[in-house]
């Protein structure tokens, strides 16, 4: 028997690994140290704890352990690197590239900077969520400053090719960001190899604790220069002041740590029961889309346990109702409180009715094969209930066209 | 990573550093690093327990400062509720369509350096910003901020309690000169170090805003929060999702939001007998310090309890080494410090003592000790045994 409720949210948060927490305890207990306090041992160990983090981090994402500074999280890391960068480079030029499918850390700090006077391209995506490298090539000019393309969507998975992104910036001489918060630990990552300047990433994603994160920053061919956006004591080489949450990044490189060395055992197993939920739902209901690529051809190009699927004729939240014992999203947690559609399946060209009824599936490293057979049962059960009640499914199932029929207005 | 132990004996005397987590603490945020682990912004089952944590702890800090819940955003730290308060004030009137060389700011010379830092990077946008004096006791007086303004003032903030010395503010009297000459002010105050050691009311200090730090009170590392009265409108810091009502983004760090809550849940509980164990703490170490003809005093008399700050008579400071004397005190076993941690290792002259009109070689060779109610009197007996032992080498 599956214990319930299935947690399949993994995308919004993950829960602490026991060897994360067991390797953060001793910082909650007896080295409780102010970092920064230079002249007695308490201080010291806490600080070995943050060199040995800050190396752990640099040495499994190609970095050099000058290159790490730690924040409160990735939304921190983005507004860090987006602002700094467009504070620090004004004098050079006040364009910034992003596109509309970004997490609203970053859309919404693009937005803050439109509001005093930085000009934002927005790029479009194609139906599966890729940015066009030529049109993004095309669309730098000489003023433009940063490019800010995220590695993974958080919602459908997609993932940009990120190392042609930073070589196009690099030809062109313009720094180049990605927010890895949801790609870090489970496919690889190289800021050296993949021509990356500045990368964010959080803990809470990767099975390690919630407010912390870190944001890489190059240090050399570019040395890249940030406007620091919390001042005061000078922490973090002046990038980031603050008295560090030393136990939270012990935990973050821990949990990365943990995620790389098992990467090669995990990704296939992740994967597999991502393409099994995908299998038996296509076999079992008509009608299903999935948003993004398709994780059986370009499984690549997907985060491993990622699954968006829209059900047509099924409302997502009567879905979710449906499946109460499953813990699902049908948006990002960040805007999941809100019933409006998700912008990333609009920008996708995703219709209005086809993205209210999407659900994403996020399976993680605590899931089993049990719980997805599970799950693949009870969301098969639930649509099909659903679509017994909608006289929408059954039109269209007589071969009515629903685009053609004039709805009365009442 | 770290391994080995510290020596046996080990005297812990930086409180004003950061303080080691309550025990009860770390239980109350164990289910939310374990099996509570939701997003709070989820709206399934376990955002939903995370939530209610996350509000719970929200409820408790505000009652402490005699807030409504609505009225508290959580921050990374005391750090970004800092630099939360004064940029998003500044960036709000810009966004109202003010220019920066038209808003000015008033703080003090003794403050933290997260209020100093962000002051200078909007002085360098053309804000014009005031750096009231501080008395011999490092305390601001209130009638001598009263010319240095007039009723267009933006922005002023000045800390309860320096984490150097511990001198008070007069916040209340401040705030009401402010808010008498210039209604308009958005007025702040640093209470990092004044929380767990006075009482606070937000209504009774009349602040708009007012940051807190849970590292200080027994609480984890990496949350703080901001008091951000009703109807006050900020500039948001971190920019993204529309957590803590749009004025926060960043998913919600609930097991340290919990640890902050039940920190302050400890705090208060036990308010009255940790209290009078620092005061007493305290004056036997005032009692014992004072017996030695080489020390001098830097806080004030009137100071908050459990932050002593001292120095040494001339002859003294002549030969000591600012960078020795601390390491003395580590190589005995005893945690101290020279002023606040983020500057510890710079050796440089305190600013707070410089703005207290205390000579270079004060300003360099003094010594913090701080208090919480887990110190015993034992323990000052062994500082005084090693400081004489120091200062008569």
């Amino acid at each position: 028997m599956v214990k319930i409720p299935i947690y399949l949210d993994n995308n919004a948060t993950t829960k602490l690994d026991p060897r994360v927490l067991e390797a953060m305890m001793p910082y909650f207990t007896e080295i409780y140290g102010n970092a920064a306090s230079r002249n007695h041992v308490y201080g010291w160990k806490a600080e070995e704890g943050v060199d040995w983090a800050r190396n752990t981090i640099a040495k499994y994402i190609g970095a050099d352990e000058k290159e790490i500074v730690f924040t409160s999280g990735a939304t921190e890391s983005n507004n860090l690197a987006i602002k700094g960068v467009a504070e620090m480079y004004a004098s050079k030029g006040n364009h910034i590239i992003t596109c509309t499918t970004e997490h609203k850390a970053v859309l919404d700090t693009c937005k803050a900077l439109e509001r005093k006077g930085v000009q934002v391209t927005y790029m479009p995506v194609n139906k599966e969520g890729f940015i066009n490298l030529d049109l993004l090539r095309e669309s730098i000019t000489d003023k433009t400053i940063l490019v800010t393309i995220m590695h993974a969507n958080n919602e459908i998975g997609v993932i940009q090719d990120i190392e042609a992104i930073g070589k196009i910036c690099h030809e062109k001489g313009v720094l180049f960001h990605t927010d890895a918060t949801q790609s870090i630990g489970k496919v690889p990552f190289d800021a050296q190899r993949m021509n990356v300047d500045l990368a964010s990433m959080s803990g809470h994603k990767i099975y390690g604790p919630k407010g912390v994160g870190a944001l890489y920053v190059r240090k050399k061919n570019p040395r890249v220069k940030l406007a620091s956006q919390m001042d005061g004591g000078g922490h973090e080489r002046g990038m980031r002041s603050g008295t560090l949450n030393v136990a939270g990044i012990v935990g973050l490189a821990k949990a990365l740590e943990l995620c790389i060395t098992d990467m090669p055992v995990e990704v296939p197993r992740i994967q597999g029961m991502r393409d099994r939920l995908w299998k038996t739902l296509t076999k079992e209901l008509d009608e299903i889309y999935i948003n993004g690529p398709d994780p059986l051809e370009k499984p690549q190009w997907r985060l491993p346990g990622n699954l968006n699927v829209s059900f047509a004729f099924v409302e997502g939240e009567a879905m979710m109702m449906g499946i109460k014992d499953i813990a699902v999203s049908s948006g990002s947690a960040c805007t999941s409180a809100s019933l409006e559609p998700s912008y990333i399946l609009k920008a996708l060209g995703v219709g209005e009715d086809l993205a209210h009824t999407s659900i994403r599936f996020g399976i993680g490293r605590f899931n089993t094969e049990e719980e997805i057979d599970y799950t693949a049962a009870e969301v098969i059960k639930a649509v099909r209930h659903l679509r017994e009640m909608s006289p929408l499914y059954e039109m269209a199932k007589q071969g009515i066209d629903l685009k053609s029929v004039a709805w009365a207005a009442h | 990573m770290t391994s080995g132990t510290f020596p046996s004996r080990m005297i812990y005397l930086d409180n004003s550093a950061t303080t080691p987590l309550d025990p009860l603490v770390a239980e109350a945020m164990k289910p939310y690093l374990g099996e509570k682990f939701g997003n709070a912004s989820s709206i399934h089952s376990l955002g939903r327990e995370a939530r209610l944590a996350l509000e719970d702890s929200r409820n408790s800090i505000a009652s402490a400062i005699g807030a409504d819940p609505a009225e508290i955003v959580f921050t990374s730290g005391g750090t970004e509720a800092n630099n939360h308060a004064i940029k998003g004030s500044i960036f709000a009137a810009v966004k109202s369509g003010k220019h920066f060389d038209e808003l000015s700011a008033i703080t003090s010379e003794a403050e933290h350096y997260a209020i100093l830092e962000p002051m200078d990077f909007l002085e360098s946008l053309g804000v014009k910003i005031l750096r009231s004096k501080v008395g011999g006791d490092g305390v601001v007086e209130v009638e001598g901020i009263a010319s240095q303004f007039g009723k267009d003032l933006t922005f002023a903030s000045f800390m309860l309690v320096n984490n150097e010395v511990g001198s008070i503010n007069p916040v209340k009297g401040l705030a009401g000169r402010v808010r008498s000459a210039s209604p308009n002010a958005i007025i702040h105050t640093d209470a990092v170090q004044g929380l767990g050691r006075m009482d606070i009311d937000v209504k009774e200090l009349g602040v708009d805003l007012l940051s807190l730090s849970a590292h200080k009170i027994h609480g984890p590392k990496g949350i703080g929060a901001l008091f951000i009265r009703r109807g006050v409108k900020l500039e948001p810091l971190l920019h993204g999702g529309s957590q803590e009502r749009n004025r926060r983004g960043g998913t919600e760090s609930v097991a340290l939001a919990v640890g902050f809550g039940e920190a302050v849940r400890q705090m208060e509980s036990a308010k009255q007998a940790s209290r009078e164990q620092v005061r007493m703490v305290q004056e036997y170490a005032i009692k014992r310090l004072a017996a030695l003809p080489e020390v001098s005093f830097n806080s004030p008399k009137d100071g908050v309890d459990g932050i002593l700050n001292i120095s040494f008579t001339a002859d003294v400071l002549k030969r000591l080494d600012s960078e020795a004397l601390l390491i003395r005190f580590d190589m005995e076993g005893i945690a101290v410090s020279n002023g606040a941690a983020c500057t510890s290792g710079s050796l440089q002259p305190s600013h707070v003592l410089a703005a207290m009109g205390k000579g270079n070689e004060i300003a360099s060779k003094s010594v913090r000790v701080s208090f919480s109610h887990l110190n015993r009197t034992e323990e000052i007996d062994r500082f005084i045994e090693v400081l004489q032992k120091i200062i008569r080498d």
